[in-house]
């Protein structure tokens, strides 16, 4: 009963909009307050135990890093250099949108800053040689998801470090299912070239030179290193997931401050305070959802879970499956960095049992989050792009379903291929 | 005079943020350094980052919060009436408030307690570690009550200062 009422509190207060951080600290502490034998005070500490986790600084080094970088205009050289690789192909621009988003993914850590970062500039380019708006803006949107799927990536720290899983080994493992992605998309693009009513997708951006993507390529160098950089020191065990955080950060300072000279000493306390507020954004959440989550395993909420899914099925597959729809239904309508944070819990605990591998779970629940962001009707990367793209949404939403099709496509791959994400880790991480 | 001291407790708490993620930044570079250069690990470098962080954290929530930066599903709340969307805009700030008077009353309890505890890393009394989720608290419960007051027309609102999308 006290478990309904919970859930009931929970997604009633954030329907009308109370923002979620808010809704689980409100929730979990009444509900610790409320419960017979439970010590308020607990509300604190276990929010205290939960971001007492060095695994979890991996997210304020890469969002720090993420910003240091996109300061020195990186998204834009990206763009030149993606468009002189690919340019050439039927729908170049929206090939080269998704290389972009691709390499920014390197950079960036987060589907948001990659979709706004790629997206301000591809879009407008590709408005102006007769994309629809709307085209333009779920292209950039769906694109935009592999910044949480390339490594690094600020939601798979969240899961790591939630669940003691390898952050190293979850970036690891996203390299396939990224490329994939971005294969999946640009099949999408290649297929709507043949469309009629896309005549658009079949101009070019002229011949392909060598030349041209070297020179281009010496621009963005910096770009292209540092995933290099971050994966090289994860793979040779040099440092962890973290340690390349704090490598990133000051990769990033001597790029923008030396290289590039676009970052300016007195910028700092703003990107600082900026990276501050995205980082208590996130691990707020985490924070409250620690609070949270100990009362919902101290009223057995696992267990019911547990016990009502295997109710339903008992093969590994159909749990995944299940576990999937569950995240990509629930992802429609509310933020998908919230559903993640409350469902890793339950997810690992069923996971572990029917011997899921961690690294393909985890993989599939990035993913499905990601997919959910650009599901409608709640989907803050389709919100984003377009508004760049100044359409209506219902612009957006008519063209976006062949690409979350190519990605669901991909999770499916993947689901029923463990090794798509989890050779990789395992060889390099045992 | 009082909108003015809001604004200097805002910069400074900000500035704040800032100085700790500054420092504890660069004692991560100071760990790689000192065990790859040096080849002498730090013992207290990874506690000092993770209680920089959880400061952080404390103090940058109602920075986000004044800043309307935290995470929510607006979509229902866009398409509600008007009487209705002041009803929930007020639960909203009485529900911060709630929250951080909480946080700083349980807190407080807690570091009776943490004060005869030490971080096995820095040799730091845990009690000091633990307040910083009670200024962050006590920063929190000041903008709320402050963005009651606006709600109630007692004072001037704050000018918004959006954040940006980059989350």
């Amino acid at each position: 009963m006290t478990l309904i009422l919970l859930f009931v509190f929970l997604l009633a207060l954030i329907t009308i909009g109370v923002p979620i951080l808010l809704v689980m600290g409100v929730v979990g502490l009444v509900g610790i307050s409320a419960t017979d034998g439970l010590n308020p005070a607990l509300f604190p500490q276990k929010m205290f135990a939960m971001l007492d986790n060095f695994s979890l600084l991996a997210l304020p080094y890469f969002i720090l890093a993420g910003e240091l970088i996109a300061r020195g205009g990186i998204s834009k050289r990206l763009v030149e250099f993606a468009e002189t690789a690919v340019g050439h192909w039927k729908g170049g621009l929206g090939h080269a949108s998704v290389v972009s988003s691709m390499v920014f993914a390197g950079v960036s850590g987060s589907s948001v800053a990659d979709t706004s970062a790629i997206g301000s500039i591809l879009v407008p380019a590709m408005k102006s040689r007769g994309y629809k708006p709307g085209f333009a803006a779920a292209l950039v949107a769906c694109a935009g998801t592999i910044g949480a799927i390339i490594p690094p990536s600020m939601t798979m720290i969240v899961y790591g470090s939630m669940t003691n899983v390898s952050i190293g080994g979850l970036f690891l493992g996203g390299i396939v299912p990224g490329l994939l992605i971005g294969m999946g998309l640009m099949i999408v693009i290649w297929l709507y070239s043949f469309n009629a009513a896309f005549p658009e997708l079949r101009e070019t951006s002229g011949r392909f030179q060598l030349s041209k993507v070297l020179r281009s390529g010496a621009d963005v160098w910096p770009a292209l290193l540092a995933p290099a950089l971050v994966l090289g020191g994860i793979l040779t065990g040099v440092f962890t997931a973290t340690e390349a955080g704090v490598v990133a950060c000051f990769y990033g300072f001597i790029v923008g401050f030396f290289i590039y000279r676009t970052l300016k000493l007195r910028d700092l306390p703003q990107i600082f305070i900026r990276a501050g507020i995205t980082t208590a954004m996130v691990s707020g959440i985490i924070g409250v959802a620690g609070a949270f989550g100990w009362l919902l395993s101290y009223l057995n909420f696992n267990d019911h879970v547990l016990w009502t899914i295997s109710q339903i099925t008992d093969t590994r597959t159909g749990v995944l499956f299940l576990l999937m729809g569950i995240m990509l239904v629930l992802t429609m309508f509310v933020d998908s960095m919230a559903i993640l944070i409350i469902l890793i819990p339950v997810a690992v605990t069923i996971g572990r049992k029917f011997g899921i591998d961690d690294f393909q779970l985890g993989l599939l629940m990035v993913m499905a989050t990601q997919i959910g962001s650009t599901t409608p009707p709640v989907a803050v990367l389709l919100f984003v792009a377009t508004s760049i793209a100044g359409c209506k949404y219902s612009e957006t939403i008519r063209y976006c379903w062949a690409f979350i099709f190519a990605e669901v496509v991909v999770l499916l791959m993947v689901a029923l291929v463990p090794g798509l994400a989890s050779w990789i880790p395992r060889y390099f991480l045992g | 005079m009082f909108q003015r001291a809001m604004r200097s407790i805002d910069r400074t708490v900000e500035y704040a943020l800032f100085v700790i993620f500054l420092i504890f930044t660069l004692v991560g570079g100071l760990q790689i350094f000192n065990r790859f250069a040096l080849g002498l690990p730090l013992s207290w470098s990874e506690e000092f980052q993770k209680f920089g962080h959880i400061w952080m954290v404390f103090l940058a929530i109602p920075v986000a919060y004044r800043r309307g930066a935290h995470i929510g599903m607006d979509m229902l709340h866009m398409l509600m009436p008007r009487g209705l969307q002041r009803a929930v805009n007020c639960l909203v700030e009485v529900m911060w408030l709630t929250l951080a008077v909480a946080l700083v009353k349980y807190t407080l309890a807690i570091m009776v307690v943490a004060r005869n505890q030490e971080s096995p890393g820095l040799g730091l009394r845990m009690d000091y570690v633990y307040s910083g989720l009670v200024i962050g608290g006590s920063y929190l419960a000041l903008v709320a009550v402050r963005r009651l007051a606006a709600f109630f027309g007692l004072i001037e609102a704050d000018k918004p200062e959006p954040l940006g999308e980059h989350a």
